[in-house]
């Protein structure tokens, strides 16, 4: 009698574990509709409507067809629905690593689409957002109309993937903003939030745009950093060094490739007195590019003018971002972080911002100038 | 026999922080958390010490057996009255939050009913294995979490985007008095060596010294560490008290690029099933032996197989009537931090009494 027991108890664990195991709950996967990709837009005319994009990947024997479904309604959650009355299968999107606004949208406010992603637990908030100019709809159409001209590749030279996730190409023309580093930076104050802008060009895009934010009670752009400043806050803030600086002096005209960038900042305040932002950055590289190679380079001299020349570009966007009231590099965090003065410091950082001091401190360290001298 | 003691300790701190204590101590994290897990320490580890030193002096003896040669009658009776259906209210409530956990994550559609028969059944049987069974069983499960949890914390820790200025500005905060219900759920990370009262029927002179008891204080105050920032630093300090489940939603910020799977939560799930698991069956085995040995010493009932059927029925039919109760999970929120608090005051009483035992066994010689 025991021993029967057993039995049936071991057969229930079993049973358990298989139904519990198995990745694709009660329904199969040729029964799902996997998106790569979620745009989110506003309606031209109506600006109450959501116009909901997916990019839907249909995998057939030794091709991928991508599809994009679309719906409008007045709340995303309503466009979803709509979206499955469209399609046969489950919309599934524990795959979706790409999310997109529409730039219209982003300038008015994101707060909404971006609680509905945050409150839906089958997205993962390690999916990479971006903005989209002009909108996500006509960005995803074009995709999926490149994607289909060559079908035997996952991967083509035009995924949104690769450029976005680091993985393919490196540069600093290219941000990556995680779906929950946006949210975060929606609710902590002194840490603004920013995303990239992808631009469509004839036959591919181009990500070379950043968007700051502003978060009142609307999340908003405030500000677009051209792709020069895009390429300088990404070396400033994240430590990436995927760039080439030109440098025209009386001397000679080069380029500087840059292979290592270490940061480190911090907002110096002393009873009594206003904080300043002592901003040190170290740097190394290499000579890239010379419009004369007739002379040998002086290392030294290079690197003073290189110097002086990142110096004033990282003034001139530090400044910039305090004209304009956003710090989406988070010295109001610092500051806070820093600070025991809990009932004040907040309000006091808030005065102080507007008008800080900002101390930058660039070393420059060449290593070699290439393969000739 | 040794490392059981750590094991069990361990599992309960390592279930309480996936379940009842990020929500508590990151809604009130500027309300002195780091005061209450700085506080709870030395608490944790005096009750601990105390318990553990008195109970050493009965080898191979359980609380029922104790209190029979110790105390008159009546004190025996009301304090196993008294004290008998905590551990099975704790493994309830655990039972209903892992149970809304795979409602939530793993199966959506599921009604609770059937995960409830998939789930107490299997405990049911388990709990009412032999004791060293199960410790043998915790042992098993306690690698492959331990494992994964080391695992998440490195990944979190290691990860970029971790934002160690929100961690720093909460520290800012520390100077603060703690609130009741952060400090109950603190203390509670070192609760399991209650279950000893039943455990030490293993544990004699030989197999179980009173050593390297420094190892779980420094521990749990590095579990309750990981625990209290690993969210903040992915969250920021305000967005994370705005999660019903921190640290799920914390797991899923960070990213295996190069692995097998990308996202780390579906390694926390498992962690998080099978630690809720084995803890539900640790709890309910030690309620379930405290009642029988409530019969067997305390009423002198000798048919102690037949009534002991009639337990595991009852223990496996109350979650079923009383699951609709539990529909929201904010009740299950606040009636799990009100237990908590509960216990806060329950548990000196769990050690004074043993502590009474040990004091009145000396006077009269027996150990």
């Amino acid at each position: 009698m025991m021993r029967i027991l057993r039995f049936v108890f071991l057969c229930i664990f079993v049973i358990q574990l298989t139904l519990i195991n198995c990745g694709c709950t009660n329904k199969e996967i040729n029964k799902r509709l996997f998106v790569a990709a979620i745009g989110i837009d506003k309606d031209k005319n109506n600006k109450e409507l959501f116009m909901v994009t997916l990019t839907a990947v249909i995998l057939e024997k030794q091709s991928t067809q991508y599809n994009n479904y679309k719906a409008e309604a007045r709340t995303i959650a309503a466009a979803i629905e709509m979206l499955k009355a469209q399609v046969s299968r489950e919309i599934d999107f524990s795959y979706t690593k790409v999310i997109l606004f529409g730039k219209s949208m982003a300038e008015e406010d994101l707060t909404a689409a971006l609680d509905w992603m945050m409150r839906v637990n089958d997205i993962e908030t390690i999916a990479y957002t971006a903005i989209c100019n002009p909108d996500s709809n006509s960005i995803l159409e074009k995709r999926v109309q490149l994607q289909n001209k060559n079908q035997k590749s996952l991967l083509t030279n035009n995924s949104l993937l690769l450029a976005l996730d680091n993985t393919g190409t490196s540069t600093n023309y290219i941000t990556q903003v995680y779906l929950f580093d946006f949210y975060r930076r929606m609710s902590e104050r002194g840490l603004d939030p920013f995303l990239p802008i992808i631009r469509i060009k004839e036959d591919h895009f181009e990500i070379d745009q950043l968007a700051l934010f502003e978060k009142g009670n609307k999340l908003r752009i405030k500000t677009i950093l051209s792709p020069e400043e895009t390429q300088i806050f990404n070396m400033i803030s994240k430590d990436k060094h995927n760039l080439n600086l030109y440098i025209s002096s009386s001397v000679r005209n080069f380029v500087i490739r840059i292979q290592n960038v270490r940061h480190n900042y911090s907002i110096n305040s002393f009873d009594g007195t206003e904080p300043e932002i002592n901003y040190n950055i170290k740097i190394t590289g290499v000579i890239a590019e010379s419009t004369n190679s007739l002379n040998p380079i002086d290392l030294k001299t290079c690197e003073e003018l290189t110097s002086e020349e990142i110096k004033s570009n990282i003034i001139r966007l530090l400044k910039k971002l305090r004209a304009e009231n956003i710090d989406p590099i988070g010295f109001g965090l610092r500051y806070r972080s820093r600070n025991w003065n809990n009932l004040t410091k907040w309000e006091d950082w808030q005065g102080f911002y507007p008008n800080i001091d900002v101390k930058v401190n660039v070393i420059v360290n060449l290593k070699s100038t290439g393969l000739i001298r | 026999m040794k490392r059981y003691f750590f094991y069990i300790v361990f599992i309960n701190s390592i279930n309480n922080i996936i379940i009842f204590l990020p929500n508590v101590i990151l809604r009130d994290r500027y309300n002195g958390s780091l005061m209450a897990i700085i506080f709870a320490v030395p608490y944790g580890t005096f009750f601990l010490y105390y318990f553990i030193k008195s109970i050493i002096k009965f080898p191979n003896k359980s609380y029922p057996e104790i209190l029979k040669i110790t105390m008159p009658h009546w004190v025996q009776v009301s304090i196993m009255l008294f004290i008998c259906m905590f551990w099975y209210i704790s493994g309830f409530m655990m039972l209903i939050a892992l149970i809304q956990m795979i409602q939530r994550f793993i199966l959506p559609y599921a009604s609770e009913y059937l995960l409830l028969v998939l789930i107490v059944f299997i405990i049911i049987f388990a709990a009412k294995t032999e004791g060293s069974t199960v410790l043998y069983a915790l042992e098993i499960f306690i690698i492959i979490i331990a494992l994964a949890i080391g695992f998440i914390f490195i990944k979190s820790i290691l990860n970029s985007n971790f934002s160690w200025d929100s961690c720093m500005e909460v520290v800012t905060h520390s100077f603060t008095f703690p609130t009741l219900s952060s400090y109950a759920v603190t203390t509670y990370m070192f609760s399991g060596y209650t279950d000893m009262i039943i455990f030490n029927r293993y544990f004699n002179n030989e197999n179980f010294q009173f050593k390297h008891i420094w190892l779980i204080p420094v521990l749990e105050l590095a579990l309750l560490m990981f625990a209290f920032f690993i969210p903040i630093g992915f969250f920021g300090t305000q967005g994370v008290s705005s999660f019903t489940y921190p640290w799920v939603a914390a797991t899923d910020c960070i990213d295996i690029k190069i692995g097998l799977i990308e996202r780390t939560m579906y390694i926390y799930l498992p962690v998080f099933f099978l630690t809720a698991v084995i803890n539900i069956i640790v709890h309910w085995h030690v309620s379930l032996e405290l009642i029988k040995g409530m019969i067997q010493y305390q009423f002198n009932f000798t048919n102690i197989n037949k009534i002991s059927w009639y337990i595991n029925i009852m223990f496996a039919l109350l979650p079923f009537i009383f699951i609709n109760k539990f529909s929201n999970e904010n009740v299950v929120l606040y009636i799990g931090n009100d237990w908590l608090i509960f216990r806060v005051f329950a548990e000196p009483f769990v050690v004074g009494f043993l502590v009474l035992s040990a004091y009145i066994a000396r006077k009269k010689g027996i150990v």
